[in-house]
């Protein structure tokens, strides 16, 4: 008589995902690579057979993200065993996690993808920053808490052979705390294995006080290894002032050298910390190949996605900073008819609902006006505003009216100590932003019956107090009154 | 014949290529634009045999070259967002209900998210809302008649 047949138990999943998504067997599943080094090296041991294969990083992978609770020793023996012998398994290991679609992540393999990364943080293993900072870019999420435990652990470590790292972190966190004023994290579905793992799991949201003390701390003693950051470390503890241990900070530390900090302009990496990876690529796609008068079914799912959900809208500022100074497109790219950044960003700032956000949104837009240096400065850093405000004059006045007041508040209030510097920056600004063509004249703003008469002789009074290049923007007629989909980057 | 067979299940064709035929043959990739309430149907057969009621959704998909009604069925309605990109295998564009020209992954068909955003579409023409008629010179094939309108009426273009 034949044995009774039995299907084999299915293998464990790493994403969540029904009926409606590409099964882990199909080759368009982004686990399928995973299940297929899986089946093939299904149980990886420090053996010399296994370490040599060339499936290992996806398999190993594989039963370190899905073991039951706790986690076999035998994994962790392989893993640095087959790293110390061969020095592309550390890279290949932490690709391999990378290129996992982290929003899909089940519970359980993401409590173990973190214990992965900072397993490889604890071995300085070649390949734990990148993933390391990509899972900076996903916080909040659930059990987020333990990268903060890594950050805080190797935060010396980090200071001398990862700054740009350990800057990251202190950013996303210091970006965290600031926005969400701690909204509550975002509810996950439990562990199906209902480990100790995934419910000793600790969310950042319930640690705020180790959140401020490791920023204050990693201020204080590593303040060098945070002026990466340029400009908007500033900006961000501006946002944290009313926090009693960042108002301590702020004035044994920051005060004097907020100035010079200033100078620093903020590195592209740095504003895309504080965007998720989804962000990022759905606004380039949106900015890269989606046509004017396309754009609206694309903005209507990004603000459903992304800023209609707890601590969304909080993010409208950080989205326009990393479109001001994330995101430089190629002259190319801005005369094939794609939507502007001045219209994403216009568009962003319609979607505020929250007063404080809209004004962090203007404030993340004018930024870099208010420190900009002919020499130094990067026009296209400028330019959103600026296009924002011409091409917004004869329909959206409103928009017009609404930045250039909040700009002269700037001039006048951000730092009344510097103020004449900061006017002269502006000013500066806006000579550059005529000089390099990105408009032709201050005319269409100058010279517009529609914009708030105070408003226009306040402006046409702040330029004349300036060196000869402004005036002459200024005086220079309306000859041909930009077109954003037209503009020639000339710099 | 049977090679034939083979290579015809999975090529894939574009939604301006749809031609309304009842076999269901249709492989393709869209996304999803748009989605109406959904409406508890009972199909012929299943009332008949006294099943119980299935959801329907009507969606508006697209691809590059064309939109089209997409029926989404059980719980396809819950499963598919606006945004959505949507891999169908095996489907079929045919009438729905005797009139309603749509497209659908049917008994045998599969719908498969298979992404997020990041592809183009257009609006128009919408193959569903196109009138056919039989092909004079070939009975069995479909031909295209009138445009009834370019851009679907149950879901109106956002400007």
């Amino acid at each position: 008589m034949p044995p009774p047949i039995t299907s084999p138990p299915s293998p464990p999943r790493l994403l969540a995902g029904g009926d409606h998504h590409p099964p882990p067997t199909s080759a368009s599943s982004p686990e399928h690579p995973f299940l297929a080094a899986h089946l093939l090296l299904p149980s990886p041991s420090p053996s010399p057979a296994d370490l040599s294969s060339p499936h290992l990083p996806l398999a190993l992978a594989f039963s370190f993200l899905t073991e039951p609770s706790p986690l076999p020793r035998r994994l962790l023996v392989a893993l640095h065993a087959a790293g110390a012998r061969f020095p592309a398994f550390y890279p290949a290991f932490a690709s391999a996690l990378l290129s996992l679609p982290f929003p899909l992540l089940l519970p359980h393999p993401r409590t173990r993808l973190l214990l992965a990364a900072s397993e490889l943080a604890r071995a300085a293993a070649p390949g734990f920053a990148p993933l390391l900072a990509s899972l900076l870019r996903r916080v909040p999420f659930p059990g987020d808490a333990r990268l903060l435990q890594v950050f805080h652990e190797h935060a010396a470590f980090l200071a001398d052979e990862e700054p740009q790292l350990l800057a990251s972190a202190v950013f996303a966190f210091l970006r965290l705390l600031a926005r969400n004023r701690l909204a509550p994290a975002p509810s996950s579905v439990e562990c199906s294995k209902d480990c100790e793992e995934c419910k000793g799991a600790e969310n950042l949201q319930e640690c705020r006080g180790r959140l401020v003390s490791f920023c204050v701390s990693m201020l204080r003693d590593h303040f060098h290894v945070c002026a990466l950051l340029g400009r908007d470390l500033v900006r961000s503890l501006h946002e944290l002032v009313l926090v009693p241990e960042f108002q301590a900070l702020w004035r044994d530390l920051v005060l004097d050298r907020a100035a010079n900090i200033c100078w620093i302009s903020t590195p592209r990496w740095c504003t895309a910390v504080a965007v998720t990876a989804e962000m990022e690529t759905q606004l380039l796609f949106m900015m890269n190949n989606v046509k004017w008068g396309d754009q609206k079914r694309y903005q209507l799912w990004f603000a459903r996605k992304h800023l209609m959900v707890p601590g969304g809208e909080e993010r409208i500022p950080d989205i326009v900073r990393f479109i001001c100074c994330g995101y430089h497109p190629t002259n190319e790219i801005m005369q094939s008819g794609v939507i502007a950044r001045w219209a994403v960003v216009g568009w962003l700032l319609t979607s505020c609902s929250k007063g404080y956000v809209v004004a962090n949104a203007k404030l993340a837009l004018f930024y870099d006006w208010l420190f900009f240096e002919e020499v130094k400065g990067s026009v296209m850093n400028i330019e959103p505003a600026m296009l924002l405000m011409v091409n917004s004059v004869s329909q959206y006045t409103d928009i017009t009216n609404m930045l250039l007041e909040f700009l002269f508040l700037l001039i006048d209030n951000y730092d009344v100590g510097r103020k004449e510097a900061i006017a002269q920056c502006v000013r500066s600004a806006f000579g550059v932003l005529v000089k390099k063509g990105v408009v032709p004249s201050l005319e269409p703003l100058t010279g517009c019956e529609k914009l708030s008469p105070v408003l226009r002789q306040k402006l046409v009074a702040f330029l004349s107090n300036t060196g000869p290049e402004a005036e002459e923007a200024c005086r220079k007629p309306i000859d041909d009154v930009s077109k954003g989909t037209e503009l020639k980057r000339v710099c | 014949m049977a090679q034939r067979e083979a290579d015809a299940s999975v090529r894939t064709v574009k939604l301006k290529d749809l031609v309304p035929a009842a076999t269901n043959t249709v492989n393709t990739t869209f996304i999803v634009l748009d989605k109406a309430a959904p409406t508890a149907a009972r199909a012929p057969q299943q009332a008949r045999d006294g099943e119980k009621e299935t959801t329907t959704c009507l969606a508006l998909v697209a691809d590059e070259t064309a939109a089209a009604h997409f029926l989404l069925w059980g719980g396809e309605c819950g499963a598919f967002e606006p945004g959505d990109i949507v891999r169908l295998t095996g489907g079929i564009f045919s009438y729905h209900r005797g009139n309603t020209l749509v497209l659908r992954a049917g008994r045998r068909g599969r719908a498969e998210k298979v992404g997020e955003f990041t592809m183009r579409f257009v609006e128009t023409p919408n193959v569903s809302e196109i009138r056919w008629g039989r092909d004079p010179a070939d009975a069995r094939r479909m031909v295209q008649e009138a445009v009834v309108s370019p851009y679907s009426q149950v879901f109106k273009p956002l400007r």
